[in-house]
C-alpha cells in the first residue's frame, strides 16, 4: 500500500479537481506573468540607461581633447586612479562643398572599448583607405546617402600635434561602416571640436609627412574620482564621456517606471485574483477541510496540504509565465524608443523567484484563513450566521424577491463586494487614464506643410556677410517648389548681417551690442567677465569692431542689427503684434521702410559659472522674460533699458558683403557696402520667433524684395512650404522629390507635416493597441474575480437555489437576482473608477492652471471614456452570460438534487 | 374529488451499472382535503414518491395528474408557477432562505407571484403557528421548531391546494414534533388543504386519513 504523504494528498487533490484547477492555474499563470514582468521592467531601468548612455555617448567618464605631451604626462601621473585609451587623430576631413568636417582617427583597444562604437551598417575599418563614419558627420559634410562601399573624397588637414598644418590634401577613402552618432551628442556644436573623432580609420592609417598625430584621451575612473579630473593641459577642453541625465534618460526611467507600475498593478490584480480563486476553491472544500480537522489534522498540516498544491501549480507555471513575460516585455521594449531589454541570467532567476514567491504569498492569505476554520464551522457553515448576527435587518412585507435577495447578499458579503468593486474601480480608473493619455498623444500639426532648413551653417561675421558663409536656398529653389500645383506659397527666411546707426547713443543699443559681446569685445575682457567688471565691456579695446566703424565712418551709436526677410504673404498676419506704427508691404518692398522686431525692454543677465569650473557669460533677453527668471540663483540680473526706437524714426542700416580675410575676421578687402537710411514702419513685439535672426533679441524685418534694396547676395536659410490642398501620398512624393533636388546642394533638415501626421497616426495606433491589450487583461482580471465571486456563491448556494425553485422561483428570477448583484458590483466599481478619474483629471488640470497659467483659463486635456465604458459593458455581458450558464447548470439538476447535494 | 393522481409512476436511479427502482409503477389517487401519510423503512422510496408527486423531480416514466391535467405538458416555467400557487412544501431540514427574515420567508411565494399578500390570512397563519415574535428574525436566530413553523407558514402562504411534507418532524424533539404535526393537521383542516406527508413514525401515520406504505419502491394502501 502506498504511504500517504502531504504531497501525495495534494497531487491526488489536483487530479480529482482538474476542472476547478484549470481556472486557478490560469490565475496563477497571469499573476506570475505580471509579477515577473514587473521585475523585468524594474531590471530594465538601469540596463536601459546604461546602454543608452554608452550608445549615444561613450563609456568613458571624461574625454580630454587635443592632448599634448604635458597633458599625457598629467594623465599618467594620475594612474592608477584612472586609465585611458587614446584616439590617434591623423587628420581633419571635410568636403569641397562643406567646410564642416570631422576628425579622422584610429582608436587603441581601450579607447575603442570606451568609445563603444555602434555599427549601424557595415563594419569598422580594417585596412588603410577604409573609413567608418558617424551619421551626423556624413550629413555635415553633405555626404548623407552615400552607400557603403562607395569612394569618398575628402580634403584632409594634417595635425601638427596641437594645431593644424596650413593647407590640405585630397584623399579618397572607401566607406565601410555607418556608425551611430556620438560626437554631436557629446559636443552639440561639433565644428568647435576638431579633436573629437567622428570618422574612424584603421590603425595603419598615417598622418601626412610633416604632421604629428593629435591625441584625444577616453578616460575611465571611479565615479568619485571623475569630479577631480579637470585637466589643465588639454587645449581642446574636457567633456563628460557620458551625457548628463537628460531627457533621454528621464524618458527611459519614466517608461520603465510606467511599465513597472502597470505590471505591478496588474500583478496586484492577479494576486487578488489568486486570493479570490483560492478562496473560492477552499470555500467549496470547506467541508473537506472541516473533516480533515475533525480527524485530527493540525492547522499547519492543512496549510501544508493546500499550500503544496499552490507550490506545485506555481512551479509548473513558472517557466511558462517567465517565457510569456520575457517575450512580452521584449515586444513592448521594441515599441519603445531607446528602451533596452537586456536581462541577465541572474535577472531571469530573480524574476522567476519573485513570481513563485508572489503566488505563495497570495495563496497563503486564504490558506491561513482556511486553516483557522473549526470542524463544526466547516461542516455547518456557520460563517453566514456570524455575519448575520452582526447586522440589523429590517423585515419587509412588500418586496421584489430577486431584488431583495440580491441586496441582502451584497450586504452579508459586503467585504467581498467592496473588494471586487474596488478592483474594478482601479481597472476603470487606469483604463480611462490610459485611453485619455493615448488621446493626448495627439501632437497637433505644424502650421506649414514642409519646412526645409540648413542643418549646419556658418556665420562668422555677425556684422559683415562673408560670401563663403552664404549657403542656403536660392530664389530658383523657391520657384521650383512653387512650380508644383499643390504648393500655394513658399515662405523663405533669409538673414543678412547689418548694423544700425542712430544719432544718439543709448543704453538699449548698448545692450543690443551686448548680445554679441564675444564678437565685439576683446577676448581678455570676455574671459574674465564677472559682476564687478561687467561694465568694462563698454570700453573694452575691440580692434576689429573699432576698425569696422572707422572704415565705414559709422557713428558711435552703432549696433548690430540683423535683417530678416520673409515672404510677403506673412505680413498680413503680423499686424496683431504691432505696438507702434503700421505695416505697409509696398513701402517695405520699395525699401523705404523696415519693421523692427524689438522688445519694449532689454535686460542683461550674467550666468554664474558651474561649481566645477567655467566662467561667467552674458545673456540679453526681453526684459519681461528676464523678470520672471530673476529669482533664479544661477542668473544675476545686471541692467534693463527701455526701447529707444519709435515708428517713423529714421535709422541708417549698413550692409557689408565680401570674402573673409585670411585672419578669418574683420572687414573684407573686396567689400561691397550698402548704406541706406530707412524709416521704421512699425515696431513689433512678442511675435513669431522666426522673425529673429537666430542670434540677438532685436532684428529688422522686411520682405525679400525689400531685402534686395540692401543686397542681393543672400540665400534663404529656411523655407516653409504651404500646400494649396490636403497633402496625399501622391502629392507628398512629388513635393518630396522637388525638396530632394533643392536640398541636394546644402545639408538640410526637412520636416514634413504629412509624414509627421502619418508617424503620429502610427504611434497612436501602436499606443492604442498596447493600451487596449492591457485594458483587456485588466478587465479580464477584474471580470474573473467578479465571476469567481458569483460562481462561488452559486455553487455554495445550491441548496438555496433548490429551495427557491421549490417555492416557485423560475430560472429567470433566479438569474435576475444574481445579475442584480453583478450590476451593483460593476456599477459601483465603474462609478467609483470613473469618478476618481474625472476628479483627478480635472484636478490635475486645475493644479496645472494654478501653477503655470493662473492668469489664463484652465486647460483640461480631452478625455476618452467610451473604450473603458465599452470594456465594462462587455465585462458585464460576459459575466451575466456566465451567470446564466451557471444558473442553467443548476436548473438542469432536479430541485431535490439541488437541496440534497449538500 | 380527486385532486392529484399518478399513473404508472416510476423513478429509476443508476448506481454504476445497477439500476435501482426508487418508485416502481405507482398508481395512486389523492382526494381533496384528505390527509395521507406515506410510511416505510429508510430507502423504501417514500421521499422520492413525494418529490415526484410534487414535481420537484421528474419521473423516469409514468405521469402525475393535477386537477385532471398531466404535469408532463408543463414546461419549467409553468411548473414554477404551479408550485408557487398550488403546492406547498415542508422539508425535514426546513430549507429557509438564510438571507431573509421569518416574515420575508413566509411571503416569498406570494412575492414571487407578484401578488398582494392577504394580510388577514397571513396574520391568522402566524397566529395559529405561534410565530409572531420570530417574524423579524433571520433563520439563524431561530430554533429548529421555530424554523419549521416558518417553513409551514411559507408553504401555506399562497393558500395551496396541496401541502407536501417530507418528514417535517424528523429534525425536531418529541414535543416540537407533536406540536408541528397537530399544526399541520389543524391548518390543512382549517383551510381545506390536501396534506401528503412522508414519515417513518407510525405514531404520526396513525393520525392520517389514509396510510400508504412503501417497500422497495412499491406502494401499497
Amino acid at each position: 500500500m502506498k504511504r500517504m504523504t502531504v504531497s501525495r494528498l495534494a497531487q491526488n487533490s489536483l487530479r480529482r479537481r482538474k476542472k476547478q484547477y484549470i481556472t486557478l492555474t490560469l490565475g496563477i499563470l497571469l499573476a506570475m506573468t505580471f509579477s515577473s514582468g514587473t521585475a523585468f521592467f524594474v531590471s530594465c531601468i538601469s540596463a536601459s540607461v546604461k546602454e543608452a548612455k554608452r550608445s549615444e555617448y561613450t563609456q568613458a567618464a571624461r574625454i580630454a581633447f587635443g592632448l599634448d605631451e604635458q597633458g599625457l604626462a598629467e594623465l599618467d601621473s594620475q594612474k592608477p586612479d584612472l586609465e585611458y585609451g587614446l584616439a590617434h587623430i591623423v587628420g581633419y576631413g571635410y568636403t569641397e562643398e562643406e567646410e564642416d568636417g570631422a576628425a579622422l582617427a584610429w582608436l587603441d583597444a581601450l579607447a575603442e572599448e570606451l568609445y563603444y562604437p555602434v555599427v549601424l551598417e557595415g563594419r569598422l575599418p580594417e585596412q588603410p583607405g577604409e573609413i567608418a563614419a558617424e551619421k551626423d558627420a556624413l550629413l555635415r559634410m553633405g555626404l548623407n546617402g552615400v552607400p557603403l562601399g562607395a569612394a569618398v573624397t575628402l580634403n584632409v588637414r594634417t595635425p601638427d600635434g596641437s594645431g593644424w598644418l596650413p593647407g590640405s590634401a585630397q584623399k579618397t577613402y572607401t566607406l565601410v561602416g555607418l556608425l551611430g552618432d556620438k560626437r554631436c551628442n557629446i559636443e552639440r556644436y561639433a565644428w568647435l571640436s576638431p579633436w573629437l573623432p567622428a570618422l574612424l580609420v584603421s590603425e595603419s592609417e598615417q598622418t601626412e609627412p610633416g604632421g604629428r598625430e593629435a591625441k584625444t584621451a577616453y578616460i575611465r575612473c571611479s565615479p568619485e574620482y571623475e569630479e577631480k579630473i579637470w585637466l589643465n593641459s588639454a587645449p581642446g577642453g574636457c567633456a563628460d564621456g557620458a551625457g548628463e541625465t537628460g531627457d533621454t534618460f528621464d524618458g527611459i526611467r519614466l517608461k520603465s517606471m510606467f511599465g513597472a507600475a502597470l505590471a505591478a498593478v496588474l500583478s496586484l490584480a492577479a494576486g487578488l485574483g489568486i486570493i479570490n480563486a483560492f478562496n473560492t476553491n477552499l470555500s467549496e472544500r470547506k467541508k473537506q477541510i472541516g473533516l480533515l480537522r475533525a480527524v485530527g489534522a493540525t492547522k499547519r498540516q492543512i496549510v501544508l496540504i493546500y499550500g503544496r498544491e499552490s507550490l506545485l501549480l506555481a512551479l509548473v507555471c513558472a517557466p511558462v509565465s517567465l517565457c510569456i513575460s520575457y517575450f512580452g516585455v521584449k515586444l513592448i521594449a521594441s515599441f519603445l524608443d531607446k528602451f533596452y531589454f537586456l536581462p541577465s541570467w541572474r535577472t531571469l532567476f530573480g524574476c522567476s523567484g519573485v513570481s513563485v514567491l508572489f503566488v505563495l504569498t497570495a495563496s497563503l492569505i486564504p490558506l491561513a484563513a482556511a486553516a483557522r476554520i473549526t470542524p463544526m464551522q466547516a461542516i455547518r457553515n456557520t460563517e453566514l450566521s456570524r455575519r448575520q448576527k452582526r447586522m440589523r435587518i429590517r423585515s419587509k412585507t412588500q418586496f421584489d424577491a430577486p431584488k431583495l435577495l440580491a441586496s441582502r447578499n451584497l450586504r452579508f458579503y459586503r467585504l467581498r463586494t467592496a473588494l471586487t468593486s474596488l478592483l474594478l474601480a482601479a481597472t476603470v480608473f487606469l483604463s480611462a487614464w490610459a485611453f485619455s493619455f493615448a488621446v493626448t498623444l495627439d501632437g497637433g500639426s505644424y502650421i506649414f506643410d514642409y519646412r526645409i532648413s540648413l542643418s549646419s551653417g556658418r556665420d562668422g561675421g555677425f556684422y559683415v556677410n562673408y560670401d563663403q558663409d552664404a549657403v542656403g536656398y536660392t530664389e530658383n529653389d523657391r520657384f521650383a517648389l512653387l512650380s508644383d500645383p499643390a504648393v500655394a506659397a513658399v515662405d523663405g527666411k533669409a538673414v543678412v548681417n547689418a548694423v544700425v546707426s542712430t544719432d544718439e547713443p543709448g543704453d538699449y543699443m548698448r545692450l543690443m551690442n551686448y548680445d554679441y559681446y564675444e564678437a565685439l569685445c576683446d577676448r581678455d575682457v570676455t574671459q574674465r567677465l564677472d559682476p564687478q567688471n561687467y561694465r568694462e565691456l563698454d570700453d573694452c579695446p575691440a580692434p576689429e569692431w573699432a576698425r569696422f566703424k572707422a572704415a565705414l565712418a559709422l557713428p558711435e551709436s552703432t549696433a548690430v542689427l540683423p535683417i530678416v526677410a520673409r515672404d510677403e504673404s506673412l505680413f498680413a498676419s503680423l499686424s496683431r503684434f504691432t505696438v507702434d506704427g503700421e505695416i505697409n508691404v509696398s513701402r517695405l518692398n520699395s525699401g523705404e521702410e523696415i519693421l523692427l522686431f524689438a522688445p519694449a525692454g532689454l535686460s542683461a543677465y550674467l550666468h554664474q559659472p558651474a561649481e566645477n569650473g567655467g566662467r561667467y557669460f552674458l545673456d540679453v533677453w526681453d526684459a519681461g522674460m528676464g523678470l520672471n527668471n530673476a529669482a533664479g540663483t544661477a542668473i544675476v540680473p545686471m541692467e534693463t533699458a527701455a526701447r529707444c526706437f519709435h515708428a517713423g524714426d529714421e535709422i541708417t542700416l549698413t550692409v557689408v558683403n565680401g570674402d573673409a580675410p585670411d585672419s578669418g575676421a574683420g572687414l573684407p578687402d573686396n567689400r561691397a557696402v550698402t548704406k541706406r537710411t530707412v524709416r521704421i514702419g512699425a515696431i513689433l513685439e512678442n511675435a513669431d520667433t522666426d522673425l529673429q535672426a537666430g542670434h540677438g533679441s532685436v532684428s529688422a524685418v522686411t520682405t525679400a524684395q525689400g531685402l534686395r534694396c540692401f543686397t542681393d547676395r543672400y540665400k534663404y536659410r529656411a523655407m516653409d512650404v504651404y500646400a494649396a490642398e490636403t497633402i496625399t501620398a501622391e502629392t507628398d512624393a512629388r513635393i518630396q522629390s522637388i525638396i530632394d533636388r533643392v536640398t541636394s546642394g546644402a545639408p538640410s533638415l526637412v520636416v514634413s507635416n504629412y509624414r509627421y501626421l502619418q508617424e503620429q497616426k502610427a504611434q497612436r495606433r501602436q499606443t492604442a493597441a498596447l493600451v487596449l491589450a492591457v485594458m483587456i487583461l485588466m478587465l479580464s482580471g477584474a471580470g474573473s474575480m467578479i465571476n469567481n465571486a458569483l460562481t462561488a456563491r452559486i455553487r455554495e448556494g445550491r441548496r438555496e437555489i433548490g429551495t427557491l425553485r421549490a417555492v416557485g422561483a423560475s430560472a429567470r428570477e433566479l438569474a435576475g437576482s444574481y445579475v442584480r448583484e453583478l450590476l451593483v458590483m460593476t456599477g459601483l466599481g465603474s462609478a467609483v473608477g470613473f469618478a476618481a478619474f474625472i476628479f483627478l483629471w480635472i484636478g490635475s488640470g486645475l493644479v496645472d492652471w494654478l501653477q503655470y497659467h493662473f492668469t489664463e483659463k484652465p486647460v483640461f486635456e480631452p478625455v476618452s471614456l467610451w473604450e473603458t465604458a465599452l470594456g465594462v459593458l462587455t465585462l458585464f455581458a460576459v459575466c451575466a452570460f456566465n451567470l446564466r450558464r451557471q444558473i442553467g447548470k443548476q436548473m438542469k439538476n432536479s430541485i431535490v438534487d439541488n437541496i440534497r447535494e449538500l | 374529488m380527486t385532486i392529484l393522481e399518478c399513473k404508472n409512476l416510476t423513478k429509476e436511479y443508476y448506481s454504476g451499472e445497477n439500476v435501482v427502482k426508487a418508485v416502481d409503477n405507482a398508481n395512486l389517487t389523492f382526494e381533496q382535503g384528505e390527509f395521507t401519510a406515506i410510511t416505510g423503512p429508510s430507502g423504501s422510496g417514500k421521499s422520492t414518491l413525494l418529490h415526484l408527486l410534487s414535481s420537484l423531480e421528474n419521473p423516469t416514466s409514468g405521469e402525475v395528474i393535477y386537477n385532471g391535467e398531466s404535469l408532463k405538458k408543463y414546461n419549467d416555467n409553468q411548473l414554477s408557477i404551479l408550485r408557487r400557487r398550488r403546492f406547498g412544501f415542508v422539508f425535514q431540514a426546513y430549507n429557509l432562505v438564510q438571507e431573509l427574515t421569518g416574515m420575508e420567508n413566509i411571503l416569498l411565494p406570494v412575492m414571487l407571484d407578484k401578488k398582494k399578500p392577504d394580510e388577514g390570512y397571513i396574520e391568522k397563519l402566524v397566529d395559529v403557528l405561534g410565530i409572531a415574535d420570530r417574524l423579524s428574525h433571520l433563520p439563524s436566530a431561530m430554533s429548529g421548531g421555530q424554523q419549521q413553523r416558518i417553513a409551514i407558514a411559507r408553504a401555506l402562504a399562497n393558500k395551496p391546494a396541496i401541502l407536501f411534507a417530507d418528514e417535517p418532524t424528523g429534525n425536531l424533539d418529541g414535543k416540537s414534533g407533536r406540536e408541528v404535526l397537530s399544526l399541520l393537521k389543524y391548518v390543512s383542516a382549517e383551510f381545506g388543504i390536501t396534506l401528503i406527508l412522508v414519515t417513518h413514525d407510525l405514531g404520526v401515520a396513525e393520525q392520517a386519513d389514509r396510510v400508504l406504505t412503501m417497500r422497495d419502491g412499491v406502494c401499497k394502501n
